[in-house]
């Protein structure tokens, strides 16, 4: 890509900004209740989160601050999914379905990247993000957290790779829509299983913990960036999901090839 | 007249039905949640025996009856419709119809949650069956099939106060997440509330109408009823829906003179 494309992707990102602020300011009220809804889900997992702590002092081997820190290594991860490709989960479908999606197949710039980021949710998402920020600085200092580099570098990484799993299976369950008619309740059904990321895989039986570290990669989003930075260094959690992200984009590419090969335009 | 609703609830019944594929993954993804509440437990109840009064078998029993109550009380789509119906003008069909909407959205919503409620109870009655050690016993049956009609009613209310509320804010989205929020933790869906500090249920969630959605129903199966009679339960739910209705009612009333029709 030279440089001037992203020069060009970059202005096209700004101006999609500009015309998100505008049309938030229409619903001021909506955006404050949202930004309460999303407290109120952290507030809600911190009274879970103590409710188990004050029967029990670890849970598989993790104490509550170790826990802590996984619930908010996986909020990053839904804030990286919700800030940049919100409209996966909330246009990509319907774009597909009401053959919304030619217009942007005749546009100068790549139609799934357009597709991806139609919706841009910084503006929304920012107050909320400070709650993962607080919680890790909080747990940081109370973990007595000393990582080298090379063990934050690698935390950033599997961070991010778990982070774009999670926006890759939703985009590939989102362009199903290629050929089934309502993606939506399973992409939301998927959500929902995203709970489960901010469990300790060690509770699982061992069949179970398969499952979700490869075929619904789930269970590695959250744990691998947490194992690797309070545990310590793993070549196995750092090299599962690189390998699973690898798999995913590969998926996405075929996907999205064969899907816009059946596309039928506003009749399909 | 009741024909009509039996009618809307048909069809709405065999618009889930029509994508059996859907209704399957949707219902494996919510059973793949409720077993990792009982792993979680099962984990924690490895190292003792009882949790606030709760032993394995009553958690088992409490996360079952939390997954149907939940898929009864899933009111989301009711109160994304009346917001849609608001927000696009699509009211105005409604109104038009020879129904009243709200028993109309009532009615499908039934329908709707029909196909999602059959599977886990048809499970929760044979794993009884098959594993009654696994369980806890049902102490209080009648009334637990009264209550869980009341809360039914309760959050089909409460809900759809939320969608209406579409009619002076137009967007109810946040609302919608704020209360959705509220009735997961407060109703008892996470986890069972007994197990909050008693400070916080005796001077805040007594007072809140949250756990007649979903714990209460619960602990009148389970016959966990503390200091507090079935009687005094169910007055206190019907005393809930009451007013939930009258708000309701007011509301509506109110909003439909501000509705304007937008787009049609």
């Amino acid at each position: 890509m030279k440089q001037s494309d992203i020069r060009y992707y970059y202005r096209y990102y700004g101006h999609l900004t500009k015309v998100k602020l505008m049309s938030l300011m229409e619903y001021r009220f909506d955006i404050i209740a949202s930004c309460l809804g999303t407290y109120g889900y952290t507030l809600m997992i911190l009274i879970f989160i103590d409710v188990i702590f004050r029967n029990v002092n670890t849970v598989a081997g993790w104490n509550r601050d170790e826990i802590l820190m996984l619930f908010a290594m996986s909020q990053f991860c839904f804030y990286f999914f919700y800030t940049f490709f919100w409209s996966i989960w909330s246009q990509v479908p319907d774009a597909i379905r009401t053959g919304d999606l030619d217009k942007l197949l005749l546009k100068p710039i790549s139609p799934l990247f357009q597709l991806v980021t139609q919706e841009f949710t910084l503006i929304e998402a920012a107050p909320s993000m400070i709650l993962p920020f607080a919680l890790t600085a909080l747990v940081w200092n109370r973990l007595d957290l000393h990582p080298t580099l090379f063990q934050v570098s690698a935390t950033a990484i599997a961070l991010l790779a778990g982070a774009a799993i999670s926006v890759l299976v939703q985009l590939n369950l989102a362009l199903l829509s290629f050929w089934v008619s309502d993606t939506k309740p399973l992409q939301k059904s998927f959500a929902e299983l995203e709970d489960l990321r901010k469990y300790p895989l060690a509770i699982y039986p061992e069949s179970v913990r398969w499952l979700v570290v490869t075929l619904v990669p789930i269970g590695l989003v959250a744990y691998a960036p947490t194992y690797l930075l309070v545990k310590g260094w793993s070549i196995v959690w750092f090299a599962l999901p690189l390998a699973t992200l690898l798999f995913f984009v590969l998926m996405t590419m075929f996907i999205w090839r064969y899907g816009t090969r059946a596309y039928t335009s506003a009749s399909s | 007249m009741i024909m009509r609703y039996w009618h809307l609830a048909k069809v709405a019944f065999q618009e889930v039905t029509v994508y059996p594929a859907r209704v399957i993954g949707i219902l494996g993804v919510r059973m793949m949640t409720w077993l990792s509440f009982l792993v979680l437990w099962r984990v924690i109840y490895s190292e003792r025996e009882l949790v606030g009064t709760y032993t394995l078998a009553d958690m088992v029993t409490y996360y079952s009856l939390a997954l149907i109550i939940t898929e009864l009380t899933r009111v989301w789509t009711v109160t994304r419709q009346f917001a849609d119906f608001v927000h696009k003008g699509t009211l105005s069909m409604w109104l038009l119809k020879p129904v009243r909407i709200s028993p109309a959205l009532f009615t499908t919503f039934l329908a709707e949650r029909a196909c999602y409620t059959i599977f886990p109870t048809l499970l929760f009655v044979g794993a009884i069956f098959f594993k009654p050690a696994l369980f806890q016993m049902p102490h209080h049956l009648f009334y637990f099939f009264v209550s869980l009609i009341l809360s039914v009613l309760l959050a089909h209310l409460m809900c759809s106060l939320v969608g209406i509320a579409a009619f002076w804010l137009t967007q109810t989205n946040g609302l919608r997440n704020v209360f959705a929020r509220l009735m997961e933790v407060l109703g008892g869906m996470i986890f069972p509330i007994e197990l909050l500090p008693e400070g916080i249920r005796k001077n805040l969630l007594d007072f809140l109408p949250f756990q007649f959605t979903q714990f209460i129903p619960i602990s009148i199966y389970m016959g966990k009823l503390g200091d507090r009679s079935i009687s005094e339960l169910l007055m206190l739910q019907l005393l809930w829906v009451g007013v939930f209705a009258v708000f309701y009612w007011l509301v509506w009333e109110k909003g439909i003179k501000k509705y304007e029709a937008v787009g049609h």
